[in-house]
This record gives structure tokens, C-alpha cells and sequence, in this order.
């Protein structure tokens, strides 16, 4: 058996809201007819609300009712069973780990693609090499343009800031010539910057 | 699996078991036996931590592939490194994402302060701030002052500005500086185009606003 059905003070509250209010047919038609008049232009809908307001007006009342009542229930059953002797009744509100934040889950911890795009004729192979690959060539080869002279890739890169560059033929490091460039403080050399961020 | 835990397990599997002194035979960081061992010691000790040892590898390749630079250079940069992550964390607290540490670093080595990190942290304390961070870094870097660039940059987050936003502006400007332009105009000009889409909020006054941030001080990082 539950709880509610050992309480007979919760019981006799979760009966009350779980009874509807009357609805006003009148009001609604009044309220619908006046809604309907301030619209700009007409809804599809509108004969459809006004022929019918207590069919579709209802399931949204008692949509709206029963979420108020469950949430009131719950509510009241934590007010209550938070003073019942049996420790098997507590309701645990505190959290008892650190909430999750929201830079740990959602978009905000995904990689975004972005385009590395080089002009060079007399190159090989080309790779990008950055922070986001530990700067290792052979991760990210870049993709020669039939016929052109552009290389590009796409990379999946975490939101932020980047120090990247391009490795020619496995030998030669070069900066973007389209980017911005920053200095190492550490160790005095430069790379080419990128901010990534979603699209 | 994310690609991003994908690449966490293949650095750490791969440079931090040796790091942990594993017993297989496999490549050492660097070539210079004595570099290694101390470079081995940094990341382990960045690891039991609880930081992220992703910008020390980072550094320690970018170091052997691009910047040529001898064994003590690469570890004096690798504990220079571990010193801003250590830093970052504090400044971001609470419980800043690996990410967050990392950008924090990030705009600990361009020039902004733990102070501006604080304060980018305060006024957004339920997002990943790894983005405002990488745009404050590159504007300060770029050579915008670190007190405008930081105040400006809370005030945006403050009134709404997106990740995306910020990112533009930051490019902005880059993209402007490629240009010819210089990085303090560039960044005004960029600064009202965003300011004119944004809703208006309170007046961003002097940067003696913020505690700690003076007009024209940076209160950069500290070499350890």
C-alpha cells in the first residue's frame, strides 16, 4: 500500500484537488469572442475554439488543473510525510551530490565542425596541426582541391580559442596567412588563432 | 563516446601511462632523458591534481613540433602551464569545467589576470565560460587593455550575448587588425555593432567598477 492510502489527512487533501472546478461556458465564449476580435488576422481555428469552447478549452483546463494538483500533492505529501516517524517516508529534497553543471552536458560540451581552408600550389601533403590534435600531422591530412590549389578539411573543435597552423609536407610549419596570429609567451614562436563558436 | 572523451582517453592513455611511470616500454615525452623525467613529474602531479593535462601535452608537442625548443625550455613551459591551470581553477571556482581550466589558462598566459577571470565567472556562473575566456584572451592578446576588454566583455555577457556573438566580435577584430586597422578601434567598432542588437543594460562605467581591475593595470600572470 502507499503512503497516501496509510494517511487519511493526505488522502482527504489528494481527493479534494483531484476534484475539478465548474467550468463558466459563458465567460469562455466572452473571453474567445473578444480574443478573437483584438487577433490581427483570423486563426484557422477560431470557429473551430468558438463552436466548440468547451471541448478543446476544457482539455487545456484540465491539463492545467491536474499539473497544478499533482504539484500541490506533492507538495503537501513532502509537508506531510516530512513528519512521520518512519524514515523510509522522508522525502529527499536536498541534493546529496553536486548538481550538474550546465557546461558538463548538453551543446555546450560538443565539438563544433570547422573549415581549415590553404592555398598552396607546390605542396604534397598538407595537414592542419593545432591544440585541438596535438599538433600531430598525421590526424588531420587536408584534402587537395582537384585542379586548384586549395587544401581544406573540417575538424571538430571544442567552443573556444585556438592556436593552430599548417604542417607542408610533413616538414614545414606555416601560419595562416588568413588569420591572426599570436606569440607563445613560453616559448616565443607564433601560431595562427581561431575562435571557434557554434554556428 | 564524445570525439572529445575519445581524445582525452587517447592522451592520456597514451602520454599519461608514462606519466604514471608504466612499465611498458614506449615513447618518451621528449628525447632529453632528464627533460622527460621532470615532464613526466608535471603532468603526473597536474593529473593527481584533479587538472586537465590536455594544454600541458599540447604545449609539450607544439613545443617538439613547431617551436623546435630545447628539453628545459619545454619543461619550464609545461610547469608555467600547470601553475595557470592551478590558477585558473581557483579563479573559476566553483567546480570549473576541464574546459574552463583550460581557457582559463589560456587567458592567464594572453595577459588577463585571475581577477578578470573571477569577475567573467561571476556574471555568468551557470554556463561554460570557455568561450567569453577564449574572446577576452584574444582581445587582450590582440592588444586591446586587459580592464576594457574584460570589463566589455561582462557587461555583453550581462545583457545577453551569446557564445556566437562573442565569437564575432572577437573575429572582428581580428579580422579588422588583419586589415591594417589598430586592435583598440577595432574592437570599439565591433564593440557597437553588438552593442546596437543587444538589449540596453546598466552603464558600463569605468573600469574601476570591477574591484580589482584598474584602468590600464594588468595584473597578468605570474611566472612561477
Amino acid at each position: 500500500m502507499t503512503d497516501s492510502e496509510h494517511d487519511p489527512v493526505l488522502r482527504r487533501a489528494i481527493d479534494d484537488l483531484r476534484r475539478l472546478p465548474p467550468l463558466d461556458s459563458e465567460e469562455i465564449r466572452r473571453v474567445v469572442s473578444a480574443a478573437a476580435v483584438a487577433r490581427v488576422s483570423p486563426a484557422e481555428d477560431d470557429d473551430m475554439i468558438v463552436a466548440y469552447p468547451g471541448r478543446s478549452l476544457t482539455v487545456w483546463a484540465v491539463v492545467g488543473i491536474a499539473a497544478a494538483a499533482a504539484f500541490v500533492g506533492f507538495a503537501l505529501r513532502g509537508v506531510w510525510t516530512s513528519h512521520q516517524t518512519s524514515a523510509a517516508n522522508v522525502v529527499a529534497s536536498a541534493p546529496s551530490a553536486a548538481p550538474i553543471r550546465a557546461a558538463d552536458v548538453g551543446d555546450e560540451a560538443l565539438p563544433i565542425p570547422h573549415q581549415f581552408v590553404l592555398e598552396n600550389a607546390r605542396a604534397h601533403r598538407v595537414s592542419v596541426v593545432g591544440d585541438f590534435n596535438g599538433w600531430n600531422a598525421s590526424k588531420t591530412p587536408m584534402v587537395h582541391t582537384p585542379g586548384g590549389t586549395s587544401w581544406s578539411a573540417i575538424v571538430p573543435i571544442m567552443p573556444g580559442r585556438h592556436i593552430y597552423g599548417f604542417m607542408i609536407d610533413d616538414s614545414v610549419f606555416t601560419l595562416d596567412p588568413r588569420a591572426f596570429k599570436s606569440r607563445d609567451v613560453d616559448l616565443g614562436t607564433e601560431g595562427s588563432v581561431v575562435i571557434v563558436g557554434r554556428p | 563516446m564524445s570525439w572529445r572523451a575519445v581524445t582525452v582517453a587517447l592522451a592520456i592513455s597514451g602520454l599519461g601511462s608514462r606519466a604514471a611511470g608504466a612499465q611498458q616500454s614506449s615513447a618518451p615525452l621528449v628525447a632529453d632523458a632528464d627533460a622527460n623525467a621532470q615532464l613526466t613529474s608535471i603532468v603526473t602531479a597536474t593529473r593527481d591534481a584533479g587538472l586537465p593535462i590536455e594544454p600541458i601535452l599540447s604545449k609539450v608537442q607544439y613545443a617538439i613540433v613547431v617551436a623546435h625548443a630545447p628539453g628545459s625550455r619545454i619543461v619550464a613551459a609545461a610547469r608555467a602551464i600547470a601553475s595557470r591551470l592551478e590558477i585558473a581553477r581557483e579563479a573559476l571556482a566553483p567546480q570549473p569545467s576541464a574546459a574552463d581550466i583550460a581557457a582559463g589558462a589560456d587567458a592567464l598566459t594572453a595577459g588577463v589576470g585571475p581577477k578578470g577571470l573571477h569577475a567573467i565567472r561571476a556574471a555568468s556562473p551557470k554556463h561554460s565560460v570557455a568561450v567569453p575566456l577564449g574572446v577576452l584572451a584574444q582581445l587582450v592578446s590582440s592588444g586591446v587593455t586587459e580592464s576594457k576588454a574584460t570589463t566589455s566583455v561582462i557587461d555583453l555577457i550581462k545583457r545577453g550575448a551569446s557564445p556566437d556573438q562573442l565569437v564575432a566580435l572577437g573575429n572582428g577584430v581580428n579580422s579588422d587588425m588583419l586589415g591594417g586597422e589598430l586592435a583598440e578601434k577595432a574592437f570599439d567598432v565591433r564593440l557597437r555593432g553588438l552593442n546596437a542588437v543587444l538589449a540596453p543594460g546598466s552603464a558600463v562605467g569605468a573600469p574601476a567598477d570591477l574591484p580589482g581591475l584598474t584602468n590600464g593595470a594588468s595584473s597578468g600572470p605570474k611566472k612561477p
